[in-house]
Order: C-alpha cells, then structure tokens, then sequence
C-alpha cells in the first residue's frame, strides 16, 4: 500500500526540515550530551511536540502512519532528539489525550502540546520494576481528598525538562498488577524531587533521570482515569509507545545505511564493485524496508482503530534488532573511519541499542507474540 | 591432541587474572590516558616482553603465552590488552627475526616496558594489501627519505617507536615495500589524533605524517627483499593477538551477564531462571569455546596468515554476539556508563574494524583456501 499524498508531502517536508535544522546539530548534541533545548524549540514551532493530539486540544491532529514517519526522520537525523520526541508523545502526551477528563486535558494538554512550559514524561519503571512494570513499589495512599506518594521512578525520559509527568503507583494492596493507578504529577510539586541525568551510552542529548518521591501530596484530580486502572492504561500506551520507538530504531538504520553509502561514494568508490559489499547493502536495505512494512502495518491498523498491539511488538522488535545489525554492518563496510566522531555512524550504533530495551525489551516483545500466538497466558 | 595448557602457561593465566582484577577492573568515566604508575607496574611485571627471547630481556615464552595474557586483559581492559600486543606482538617479533643486532637491542627496552612500539601500515586509501601504498620511501645516497601517511596508528601518540612500511620509490612492482624503525623523535613526523572514538580512549588512535623525513641506512628492518615478509609478519601477528582480544572482550562479557543474572530479580525470580536468558548463556559460552580453540591455534602457529585471519573473523563475530547478548541481559542498567558491559559494548568494536575488516579477512582465506584445493 503506498502512503497517501498527503502523508507523501508530509515525509517530504520532515526529511528537509531534519536535514536542515536538526542533523547539522546531531553531533554536537552527542559531544555535549546536554538537551538540544534550540533543536526542540524548532520542533516545537512546527507543532511536532503536538503530533498525537487531536486539533481541539492544540494538537496537530497526525494519523499515526504520519506521527511514525516524523519520528523515522527525526531520529534517521539525530536520535537524541526523536527520542526526545517519541517519549513526549507517545508516553506524556498520550496518556492525557486517552484518559485524562476535560479539566485535565484543558489544563495540560495544549500547553503540553505548544511545549512552551516544557514537555511531558511518563514514570513508570523503577529500580525493580522494569520488564515487570506490574510490580511497582511506589504507593499512593489516600488521605482525604488527597493522595500521597511515595517512592522512586528511575530511567524517566525527559523528566528534567518537564512540566507535568504522569507516573503510576500502587494504590490498592492487591496482589499483583492490579491496584495500580495513574497520576499527573507537576514538576514543582513539594516532596517531588528530580534526579540527576544519567550518563548514558548513546541518546546522550536526551534527558534521562531517576524521580523520588517523599510524602507528595496530589489532589484527587490528578488522578489519571479510575482507580485501578493503571496497568491497563500502561499497556496500552506501550502499544502505541512501540510504533514510535520501531520508528526512532528505523529512523537510525536508516541513518547508518545512508551515511554508509555517502562513505564509498565519496572515500571508498572502489568499494561499491565488491560483490561482498554490494550483498550488505542489499541485505540492509531489505531489512529496513522488510522494518518500514511492518511499521506502516501496525500504524495503520491503530489508525483504522484495529487492535494492533501483536504488530507493533513485532514492528519494535524487528526494526530495533535489524537496528543493531545494520549499523554493524554499516560500520563493518566503512572500517576504521567508523571507530571515530567524524561520521555519525558510531553515534547511531550507540543511539539504537535503546532500542532493544526501552518500552519493552525484545523479549518481552516476544512473549507478547508468543502469548498471541498459543493465545493463552505464557506467564 | 591435548588442549590443556602447560604448568607455565597457566601459571601466567592464574597471575595476569589476580592483577587484572585488581588493578584493571573499576574503570571510571574519566577513561583517556593510563596512569604512569599502572603503566610501571605493568613494565614490571613483564608482560610486555612474554615472548621475547631471555637474552634481550624477555621472559621467552611461547606465543600462546602472549595470547593468553591478551585475552585476560581484554576481558576487562581492550585498550591495555591492544597496547601490550602491539609492542610485545607484531613490533617485536619483527624486529627479533628480521632485525639488525643493533634493532634486535632496542626489543630490550620494548619487553621490559620503558619503551612502547607500535606499527603504520596501513593508510587512508590503503586498507588492504591488494590496495596501492602511497606512504613512499625514496633512497637518496646512503639514507632514505620518507613521504606520506600512516592511517589509524594504535597509541602512538603514547609510542617511542614505530615500525613504518614504505613503498620504494620507482620500483616496479606494488608491492616492493620496505619497513623502518623509527624513532618518536624523527624530525618531519607529526602526528593527528583521531577526534572522539567510539571506545578503547586511551589508545588514542591517530594518523602519522611523514614530511621528508631522512632516514639513516640503519633504520631499515632486515632488508629491501623481505619488506613483503615482515608484512605478512606483521599482519598475522596483529591478527592472532586482535583475535586474543576479541576472544577476551567475548568472555568478559559473558562473566558480566552471568553475574548479572543470577542477581537481577523479575517477576519474581533471578533472570537467570528465564529460559531465553539461558539461553543466550549457552550460546555466548558455546562460541566461547570455539572461537578459544581457533585463537589458541592460530597463536601456537604463530605467523599462519590463514589461520589469524580466520580466528580474527571469528572471534570478532563472537565478540559482538557476546557484548550485544551481555548488554541486552543487563537491560536498561546496560545503557549506563557505570556498568562495565556499557565499555565493553563500545571497545568490542576496536578489535572489530581494526586491521583487516571481515570481507577482506573472507577474502585473505578464501585466497589460502582455494590455493590449497
Ligand atoms: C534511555 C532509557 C530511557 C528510558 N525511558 C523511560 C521512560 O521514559 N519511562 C519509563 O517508565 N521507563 C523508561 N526506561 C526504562 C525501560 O523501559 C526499561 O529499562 C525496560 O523496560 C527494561 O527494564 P529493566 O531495565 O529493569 O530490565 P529488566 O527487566 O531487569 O531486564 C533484564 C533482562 O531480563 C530480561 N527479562 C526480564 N523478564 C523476562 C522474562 N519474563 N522472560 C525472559 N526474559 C526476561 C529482559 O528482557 C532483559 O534482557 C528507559 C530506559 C532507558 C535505558
């Protein structure tokens, strides 16, 4: 199925607006590992911050097949900055257009959207709780009208350049995963303390931290949805979560392959009449075509309101592993040149092994196909 | 066949494994350059002179000694490990069966550490021997003069000397080509670091410059007819022990991920227990086994060029199966620089696409293999 002209016109216009505004900057962003604040700003004026939100709430109103091609670009030119994006909408923004009532969503979402107060994170993991979300330690009590949390998030995107969060707490002593409910948490609220940025691997523009909470205190109202609902809500934002990063993995394949072939083209020519080179290429190509077929596939069903949530695991973990591999392989041809800053294909091999583990690592992406495939509880 | 090692070599083996946990393992963020003191420590301790004969201060040991000890340091530290087997392996051996006496002395300081070496061979435009060197060495009377340059030289900014390999000047074929000793010091050598690499910082990898640099007759390595010689030397040494690495890197990651699971608890349970984790234990150990034979062969026949290459091919391969598999068990703890497998993950990749890369190692052996047949 071929895209639409508008999503056509669409892709054009992200794949300029990349090259000139956000790539040139990929590299420094990288050397610095500091928030490319001037990049998101720019992100932000195009409404890109807005992508999954509907128009009534200051959104841009995308389909999601465009909102993964905007994320495919982003990241195919810098992967600090489309995983900046991708958290943002997928994680922050999503929540509140799904769940949030119209006071919340009058509240948060346009100004989250505009990102002009900052942007939005989602806290779930915690230091035990990662592939096993469902064993959050943090806790909600209620006191009141009020709620009051405690504990810790940890590995939380964007939480140091946030307005508002939206995390998840037990809230309900039950064995389990059920008990957990979803809050919208201010940056500013008292007891809520925001940790330093991690050092990571790659992605290094992108603002990574650990969240701790002493007794904070929330109203009832910015409890997310019902009680009790927060798992559910979880899965089902990581089911949307996955389109983006197979996306971001696609956007940074992409990236390799490219920058691999502008390599022989200008340094290597000879290169390009090995027949060994020549089978890298084409089995790079296929795989990130065989990862952008899939991609388009789950997005499209999310589009036409399907359930898809097998084929965006599938589409995550596919584009993310041929991720790897094609950024290997990519540096394989290039050699020695690789190794170093100069070309951005050491940065891509680093940006992308996020890809294989955040929202959801790939075996947990297998365990979601597998458990639809026996279609009974593996766990 | 017997596959144990010798009483001597496991001896070494046994002390290289206390040393390297306890003065290599820990490594910080800061991770650029090596302190004097551990550089001391590790020129005392002799590993930079395994193989070189006792007269000239070496310990004598058989080449798979210095694999060994390569693959042990490697397990934690690929930079050390590549700076040792470049002064202990290629640079050394040259000069032993191929150099002048007076050359042959200066491996004294080599094997006991108080001068590193290293080798340019290779250059921008020159990345396999079927390519045309343009690094040309040109006889004017007694001495040589040198123009060109030398393309990702491991360390040298941190070397004393340097084992160069030259084109001569209007010969008639590609590949007459003349290696030097030359010194840190030789005026007309300028150096260009290489910007920010993906790991192995401290082997601050860089381009060599020669500018007409004079060379005096007795720099010369052996003579004019067994330039190709010492270069395929060269480069099967530089194979073996880049496959030594790699072999290390695998292993070390594989300690790392077994470590790990068994103490990371989800769903209620150590990861270990997972089935898919077990699983990726078994084949990063399986390949383990595999890979250690070929490199331990391949080091014991020290100079085969069939065999580094293929033991380079493989280990390489097992490396990254190993770093990848090892990091995707530590999950997101993986992508933190406070977690030794997030160095490991990058400096895999030195020994990966250094030297040879895997077409032309395929290329190398295809050539041996069907030359057999
Ligand atoms: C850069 C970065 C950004 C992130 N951003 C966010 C964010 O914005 N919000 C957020 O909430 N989280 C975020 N995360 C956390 C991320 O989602 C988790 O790291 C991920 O879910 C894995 O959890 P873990 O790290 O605890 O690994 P673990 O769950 O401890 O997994 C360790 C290993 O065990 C395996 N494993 C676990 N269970 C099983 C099983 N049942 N069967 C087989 N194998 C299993 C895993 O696949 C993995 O290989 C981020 C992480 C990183 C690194």
């Amino acid at each position: 199925m071929e895209l639409t002209d508008k999503q056509t016109q669409f892709q054009q216009e992200m794949r300029e607006f990349c090259e000139q505004e956000i790539e040139p900057n990929a590299a420094q962003i990288d050397r610095d590992g500091e928030f490319p604040a001037d990049v998101i700003n720019k992100v932000a004026d195009r409404g890109l911050l807005g992508m999954v939100a509907p128009k009534e709430w200051g959104g841009l109103g995308l389909d999601t097949v465009s909102y993964a091609i905007a994320v495919e670009e982003i990241s195919r030119a810098c992967g600090s900055t489309g995983i900046t994006v991708a958290a943002h909408n997928s994680l922050g923004v999503m929540p509140m257009v799904l769940f949030a009532n119209d006071k919340q969503k009058n509240e948060y979402l346009a100004l989250l959207c505009s990102g002009k107060d900052g942007l939005c994170s989602f806290g779930l993991t915690e230091p035990d709780a990662g592939s096993d979300a469902g064993a959050t330690k943090t806790t909600g009590v209620r006191d009141g009208d009020d709620w009051i949390i405690n504990g810790g998030k940890c590995f939380i995107t964007n939480a140091g350049v946030c307005k508002a969060l939206v995390i998840t707490a037990k809230t309900q002593k039950i064995q389990g995963s059920r008990g957990i409910s979803s809050f919208i948490i201010d940056r500013d609220t008292p007891g809520f303390v925001i940790g330093k940025k991690e050092n990571k691997m790659g992605l290094r523009g992108s603002d990574t931290r650990e969240l701790s909470f002493e007794n904070v205190r929330l109203p009832a109202t910015k409890m997310l949805g019902n009680e009790g609902e927060g798992f559910k809500q979880f899965m089902i934002i990581l089911d949307g979560g996955r389109i983006s990063i197979g996306a971001m993995a696609l956007g940074l394949a992409q990236g390799a392959y490219d920058s691999c072939l502008k390599y022989i083209r200008e340094n290597r020519k000879s290169l390009i009449n090995s027949q060994a080179v020549q089978f890298q290429l084409a089995d790079m190509h296929v795989k990130i075509q065989c990862a952008r077929h899939l991609i388009l596939h789950a997005s499209r069903l999310e589009d036409a309101n399907q359930t898809f949530s097998v084929e965006s695991a599938m589409a995550k973990l596919y584009a993310s592993e041929i991720g790897t591999e094609v950024a290997r392989t990519a540096m394989q041809i290039v050699g020695p040149d690789a190794y170093s800053s100069e070309l951005p294909l050491e940065r891509i091999y680093r940006d992308v092994r996020l890809c294989e583990v955040g929202e959801g690592t790939s075996e947990i992406q297998r365990l979601v196909i597998a458990r639809d495939i026996i279609k009974c509880d593996l766990s | 066949m017997d596959f144990s090692l010798s009483e001597e070599q496991q001896m070494l083996v046994d002390s290289t494994r206390i040393f390297v946990r306890e003065k290599l393992a820990n490594r910080t963020e800061s991770f650029n350059s090596y302190d004097p003191a551990l550089l001391n420590e590790i020129a005392n301790l002799g590993y930079c002179g395994v193989t070189t004969p006792v007269e000239y201060n070496g310990a004598g040991f058989d080449s798979l000694c210095l694999a060994l000890v390569v693959e042990e340091i490697a397990k934690v530290d690929p930079a050390m490990a590549a700076r040792i087997a470049e002064t202990a392996g290629p640079v050394q051996h040259a000069l032993i069966t191929f150099g002048s006496e007076q050359q042959k002395l200066i491996t004294e300081n080599l094997a006991a550490g108080t001068k590193w070496g290293t080798v340019a061979l290779w250059e921008p435009e020159m990345n396999q021997l079927t390519e045309k060197m343009c690094t040309i060495a040109k006889k004017s009377g007694d001495s040589w003069v040198l123009n060109g340059t030398k393309s990702h030289v491991i360390n040298a900014p941190n070397a004393d000397v340097y084992l160069v390999v030259a084109a001569i000047d209007n010969s008639d074929s590609d590949d007459s080509w003349i290696a030097f000793l030359i010194d840190k010091n030789q005026s007309g050598l300028h150096f260009n670091q290489v910007t920010a690499t993906a790991g192995t910082q401290p082997l601050s990898i860089s381009h060599l410059e020669f500018e007409n640099c004079k060379l005096p007759k007795n720099s010369v390595i052996g003579t004019v007819e067994l330039g190709k010689q010492i270069v395929k030397s060269i480069i099967a040494d530089t194979h073996m022990l880049l496959a030594a690495n790699a072999l290390g890197v695998a292993e070390g990651a594989l300690e790392l991920a077994e470590e790990y699971a068994s103490v990371r608890v989800q769903f209620g349970k150590a990861i270990v227990s997972f089935e898919a984790i077990r699983g990726m234990l078994a084949d990063m150990a399986a390949h383990i086994e595999a890979v250690r034979l070929l490199v331990y062969r391949a080091a014991e026949k020290r100079g085969d060029g069939k065999l580094s290459a293929m033991a380079k091919l493989v280990a390489c391969n097992t490396a990254s199966l190993c770093v990848h598999k090892s990091n995707q068990i530590h999950g997101g703890y993986g992508y933190m620089r406070d977690y030794a497998i997030e160095f490991l993950y990058r400096d895999q990749l030195f020994s990966e696409l250094f030297w040879n890369n895997p077409n032309q190692l395929r290329s190398e052996i295809a050539d041996a293999v069907t030359q057999n047949s």
